[in-house]
């Protein structure tokens, strides 16, 4: 019988399709892994679920143990027991367990004057913390001190810890930020709501996991279900492919000559560790060569650039650029290396309240600093060049940065590093968000200055299929180092999901 | 607190969104427009008094220190941080450049005692701008406590005496005297005004400090040196809070322990006001002269008139909450737009 | 996203709220309705001659302190004085200990002392540690008795008798405020206005300004406003501004006075630091040859253009460290069982001109004070 059906989910955003006619149904006591690559669509029936999202109008319908569902109403989704624990698991650090367990609940045993009755409190919350099998989590230890599965556990109590009974709880990458291997703990308590008849949605990208886990399995690509089948059935090979989309024909433009790197590399990793998520990642990039970096969240991908554009520090190794080994990181310290970093959220490259032009030129402001006068009509002249030469719409240069859409805005962020003529160009996600023809644009560009003006690029990336179509090399990362170095033909997307998840 | 700080701080610039789009001329000019009704009003209402070059010169030589204050206040406002602890630097200022002159029986030259009291005012904006850039502390909190701490400073080096012998005529000719018949303090607010100006509106440093206001963490990764954009702007407000002070010695002689405070309300109120108009959304020097233009002028021309004292303060109040409520309701229709 | 024509009213609605809100205050005030000055024959009457004797008299230094009336006092061998001094960070007040100070230095007396700052729980707080302390007198410098009630009537059931000093606070005995030394505000606003009326030969037309935080300078406006009333042909308005506001609030005010009565001569401001204010603001009316500024407190700014002529053209104030030693002598007359009479006690005051003002520092006391006290006191 099944406690959660959704069924003909349609729901587009201007420019592309997110779903497109999904069912998606949870049995009682299920364990339904729901998988898909970025922009699969899994995030936004997701979020369809909870009620964040309207889906288009249509014959879709949704309901939750017999009951019917309104769309967009997350606190009806709420009543009817279904609960929702995402990659960042809301605890207040700074609190107790026990607090942070009632913290949810928004009505506390109350005594005289409002007073609150911790006594019972505290044996309320003690008899969950046991009723769930989680007695080895102290209730008056700070949730801060906790350990990454411990305070999963919390969340996934705290989300329990209600009257209504609970019918479905969706894991939402719950498990992304846990070392794997401590996911088991984990897993028993799954089991044990499982065993009570709870059905579970367990989103993740930890292919082992599903296997390990899960009953069945519902695979989105492209807004489409392309796989609806038992786990009993598949490997993780099989699992791979079908995620990466394997009967789609290579787009790669097979004509193109390998690129031979020329010259010293101007960009090289030497055994750099950052965090505790980048564990001695070695590899170089010579000048006219694009090299994708592939990894799936945790893999350390996303703390290369962190160090290069200056928020986390080098833990040990190094980083040298023309040769030069590197002291200082950020924006402005690199710039003086002739290398440029453009970061992947857009809250990080969009200057809100300044103009186009102004986001354009803030990069380098120095052209148009001659006679001690800032010449406004230089800066408004070279914005249009380049407004013109990347074809960012609207081509108004005093437009604010705002309303344009986010393949226009990345357009201008592009345009703001590549202006500065760098030698090395470090992208993150430089296509993320941004619609196809934005994109297909963007990576143009990219592989222009590369090939006409030798500049290296290092492209950091979770779409497989950019990285196919542009990189010269692609270093797959994994648990921190450099896993795998994918060459010219061997660069498929199919390959490259494989590694990522071995 | 802080948290609606931090709004506050950021409502104008957010709400500049709106200049670009469409050419926004009411929006823009509505200020002087007031400005200019209001003298208008005043004209027909008080014949012969209210539009005579005495009383507009003294209007506006009344604004001079606290203009002095707010064009310094520009800089941290314009790159996102408040700095209110420029009540406590003007004590000080004042204080410290009084007692120069009266342990030294007015020995000490003018010259002296003036970069003296300026250097004095540049340390207390770079320990502001430590607290904040260094060790990453709410700027409201910082300059709200720093403050205190100078005006404290101040009352100890006073020790409770007036300090105001031996000012020497040399230095009280500064703020008293004129130039080509323009009192030396106009003088002054208008050279600071186009240095200001220049400084914001045709440097690349001045748009750096716009772009700092703007996104601190997105202006950081595209290469501004945010954190010494910060350093600057404290210098910078802290420095012309001590030339305010020097202004005021110059002309008072000397004041009540705490004379700096009651200059916060009205270089404030004239700021926010000045970020609705000219460039709305931008902390601007045009929009400020104009913010503290309506201010002045609306409190003279009431006064000439007979209003009773407590409605300047109510005046000076409204204006910044008016200024503000502004910001925030073409910040929220911008979020609501886009 | 919004239509970018609702923008536009929603500054018009601002012009709208500012044009209300200047139109309602003039609808609201009203305009004062200036009498024309007008300028005619010279005036003249028994007030004329009245105010140009008290003004001759008071800018003479008094030879003779007041309590000189009340014969000889024998001290006590030993006392300890509690003071509760105003805010020490306020000269003013820092001068009124310090006098306290000379007098019990020379008669070996102990004195202590209690910063009463400006709020009320810290002068409550000195009050009742000064009840605690058990002393032979305690004195409060310039707060009203009642915030400090409690304490007050714990004195007065301890046979403790308090001295006000500057309470602007007629003494009460039944309350515990025995005695009040300094109740001079009135008469220094008196002789202040009566100059006012002898130099302007009657044709005086003066602005007062005067804070409200603290009560003396109402007195005092009270004062000048008695005195000049007397004058037929004067005019007077007096304005009411706060301490706490003054540097950005009074300087308009004032500007706006000396614009709209074109026939202004005089403006007296008090406490001190308002009276260098109005020279500042007839300075900048390009006025400093038409208006005089008269002022109180003799405070160095204020004496400094005194001592020059320069605008502020008088200044009252009551002798400083008189003041103290008054207090002192009021202490030994309670300690010796005699009974003071209400006003006898007050220090001297001295109206001080570019002629009759000291050429440095302020009005300390009556000629020889300390001297004639100690002759009062039998010590050397």
């Amino acid at each position: 019988m099944n406690t959660l059906e959704l069924a003909a989910v349609t729901k587009s955003f201007p420019g592309q399709r997110a779903l497109d006619n999904v069912d998606f149904t949870v049995a009682k006591g299920e364990i339904h892994a729901l998988l898909g690559h970025n922009g699969s669509g899994k995030s936004t029936l997701i979020k369809i679920m909870s009620g964040f999202y309207l889906p288009d109008g249509g014959p879709a319908s949704y309901s939750v143990a017999g009951h019917s569902m309104k769309f967009g109403d997350g606190v009806g989704v709420g009543r009817a027991g279904v609960r929702f624990i995402h990659q960042d698991i809301g605890l207040l650090d700074d609190l107790t367990v026990l607090e942070n367990l009632r913290l949810g609940s928004g009505t506390y045993d109350a005594g005289l004057l409002g007073r609150i009755r911790w006594g019972s409190e505290r044996a309320a919350a003690v008899a969950r913390l046991n009723d769930l099998g989680l007695d080895h989590i102290d209730p008056d230890a700070v949730v801060g001190r906790l350990s990454a599965v411990e305070r999963t556990e919390v969340a996934i109590a705290r989300a329990l810890d209600v009257e209504s009974a609970i019918s479905v709880l969706v894991l939402d990458e719950a498990t992304a930020a846990l070392p794997s291997g401590q996911v088991e703990h984990l897993f028993a308590l799954v089991r044990r709501l499982v065993a009570r008849g709870v059905g579970v949605v367990y989103v993740t990208h930890r292919l082992e996991e599903v296997l390990a886990i899960a009953d069945r399995v519902t695979v989105l690509r492209d807004g489409e279900v392309v796989l609806r089948s038992q786990v009993a059935d598949l490997t993780q090979q099989s699992l791979a492919r079908v995620i990466a989309g394997m009967d789609v024909g290579p787009v790669r433009d097979d004509d193109r000559a390998p690129r031979e790197p020329g010259a010293d590399p101007v960009l090289e990793f030497r055994d750099v560790h950052v965090g505790s998520e980048l564990r001695g990642a070695t590899f170089a990039v010579h000048p006219g060569e694009i090299v994708g970096v592939a990894g799936l969240s945790g893999s350390g991908v996303h703390e290369i650039v962190r160090l290069l554009e200056g928020s986390q520090g080098l833990g040990s190794g190094e980083v040298l650029l023309g040769g030069t080994p590197v002291r200082k990181f950020g924006a402005r310290a690199l710039r003086r290396h002739r290398a440029a970093v453009l970061p992947g959220e857009r809250t990080r490259k969009r200057i809100v309240g300044m103009s186009v032009a102004e986001n354009l030129t803030i990069g380098d402001l120095t052209p148009f600093w001659r006679g001690g006068f800032f010449r406004h009509r230089a800066e408004r002249r070279e914005a249009t060049e380049a407004i013109r030469r990347f074809s960012i719409l609207p081509g108004d240069p005093d437009q604010a940065i705002e309303l344009l859409s986010g393949g226009n805005a990345q357009k201008v962020y592009v345009a703001r590093w590549l202006r500065t003529n760098p030698q090395v160009l470090i992208l993150e996600e430089p296509t993320h968000g941004v619609d196809v023809g934005g994109s297909a644009d963007i990576l143009r560009f990219v592989s222009e200055v590369a090939a006409d003006h030798g500049v290296a690029v290092l492209l950091c990336s979770s779409d497989t299929d950019d990285l196919e179509a542009t990189c010269d090399r692609v270093v797959i990362l994994r648990d921190g180092v450099v896993a795998e170095q994918l060459t010219d033909r061997e660069i498929t997307r199919e390959r490259i999901v494989e590694l990522c998840y071995a | 607190m802080p948290d609606l700080a931090a709004e506050v701080a950021d409502g104008p610039t957010r709400a500049r969104a709106r200049r670009f789009s469409a050419g926004n001329l009411v929006e823009r000019w509505a200020g002087p427009a007031i400005l200019v009704a209001l003298m208008v009003t005043f004209t027909i209402a008080s014949p012969g008094i209210f539009l005579t070059s005495s009383n507009l010169l003294a209007v506006v030589n009344n604004q001079t220190i606290a203009a002095v204050v707010a064009l310094g206040l520009l800089f941290p406002l314009a790159s996102g941080v408040f700095d209110i602890s420029i009540g406590g630097v003007i004590t000080l200022s004042v204080i410290v450049s009084a007692w120069m002159f009266q342990s030294t029986e007015g020995s000490m030259p003018v010259a002296l005692v003036i970069l003296l009291t300026l250097a004095v005012g540049a340390t207390a904006g770079l320990i502001n701008a430590f607290l904040v850039v260094k060790l990453k502390i709410d700027p409201f909190i910082v300059t709200l406590g720093s403050g205190s701490v100078f005006l404290g400073i101040s009352q100890l080096i006073a020790n409770g005496q007036v300090i105001s012998k031996d000012i020497p005529d040399g230095y009280t000719k500064l703020g008293r005297g004129e130039l080509l018949g323009v009192p030396n303090p106009i003088v002054l607010v208008i050279v600071l005004a186009l240095v200001v100006f220049y400084v914001l509106e045709y440097t690349p440093l001045g748009r750096m400090v716009y772009a700092t206001g703007a996104g601190r963490e997105p202006a950081r990764l595209a290469g501004v040196p945010t954190d010494r954009i910060l350093f600057l702007a404290f210098v910078i407000s802290a420095v012309c809070a001590s030339l305010a002070g020097l202004l005021y010695t110059s002309r008072i002689g000397t004041g009540q322990p705490d004379v700096g405070g009651q200059y916060l309300l009205p270089c404030y109120a004239a700021a926010f006001l000045g970020s609705t108009m000219i460039k709305p959304g931008r902390f601007n020097v045009l929009g400020l002269l104009v913010g503290l233009g309506i201010l002045a002028i609306g409190i003279n021309g009431l006064q000439l008139e007979g209003i009773p004292f407590w409605m300047i303060s109510t005046f000076q109040g409204g204006a910044l909450i008016l200024a503000v409520v502004f910001a925030k309701v073409r910040t929220q229709k911008t979020a609501a737009g886009s | 996203m919004l239509s970018p024509t609702l923008r536009h009213p929603l500054r018009a609605a601002a012009a709208v709220v500012v044009a209300v809100l200047a139109a309602s205050t003039l609808a609201a005030c009203g305009s004062s309705d200036e009498k024309s000055d007008s300028p005619g024959a010279a005036a003249s009457g028994a007030w004329l001659d009245e105010a140009k004797a008290i003004a001759d008299k008071a800018v003479v230094v008094p030879t003779e302190i007041a309590v000189k009336s009340l014969g000889a006092v024998k001290p006590a061998a030993d006392m300890t004085v509690f003071f509760v001094g105003c805010d020490q960070s306020i000269p003013g007040c820092v001068a009124q200990v310090e006098g306290v100070r000379q007098a019990t230095d020379a008669l070996g007396y102990e004195l202590k002392i209690c910063d009463a700052k400006t709020d009320v729980a810290s002068f409550q707080n000195c009050m009742s540690q000064a009840v605690n302390a058990k002393p032979d007198v305690i004195v409060n410098n310039a707060r009203p008795a009642a915030d400090a009630a409690e304490s007050y009537a714990k004195a007065h059931s301890e046979d403790i008798p308090v001295i006000g000093q500057f309470t602007s606070e007629q003494p009460d005995a039944e309350k515990g405020n025995v005695v009040e030394v300094g109740n001079v505000c009135e008469l220094e606003g008196q002789l202040l206005g009566s100059y006012v009326v002898a130099e302007s030969k009657g044709k005086a037309n003066v602005a007062i300004f005067a804070d409200t935080v603290y009560g003396c300078n109402g007195q005092r406006a009270e004062g000048v406003k008695s005195a000049l009333d007397k004058c037929e042909t004067c005019e007077v308005t007096v304005d009411r501004f706060s301490a706490a506001t003054a540097m950005t609030d009074l300087p308009p005010a004032l500007q706006a006075k000396i614009q709209s009565k074109p026939n202004l001569n005089w403006i007296i401001g008090t406490p001190g630091f308002s009276g260098v204010l109005a020279a500042d603001a007839v300075r900048q009316a390009g006025k400093a040859d038409a208006i005089d500024v008269g002022t109180f407190d003799g405070d160095e700014p204020s004496l400094a253009l005194v001592r020059k002529g320069d605008i502020i053209k008088v200044d009252v104030t009551s002798g400083v460290y008189e003041n103290g030693w008054t207090v002192l002598d009021a202490a030994l007359r309670l300690k010796a069982g005699q009974a003071i009479p209400n006003n006898i006690e007050n220090p001297t005051q001295l109206l001080m001109t570019k002629e009759s003002a000291p050429s440095s520092g302020t009005y300390e006391g009556a000629q020889d004070f300390r001297e004639q006290f100690k002759a009062l006191w039998g010590v050397s």
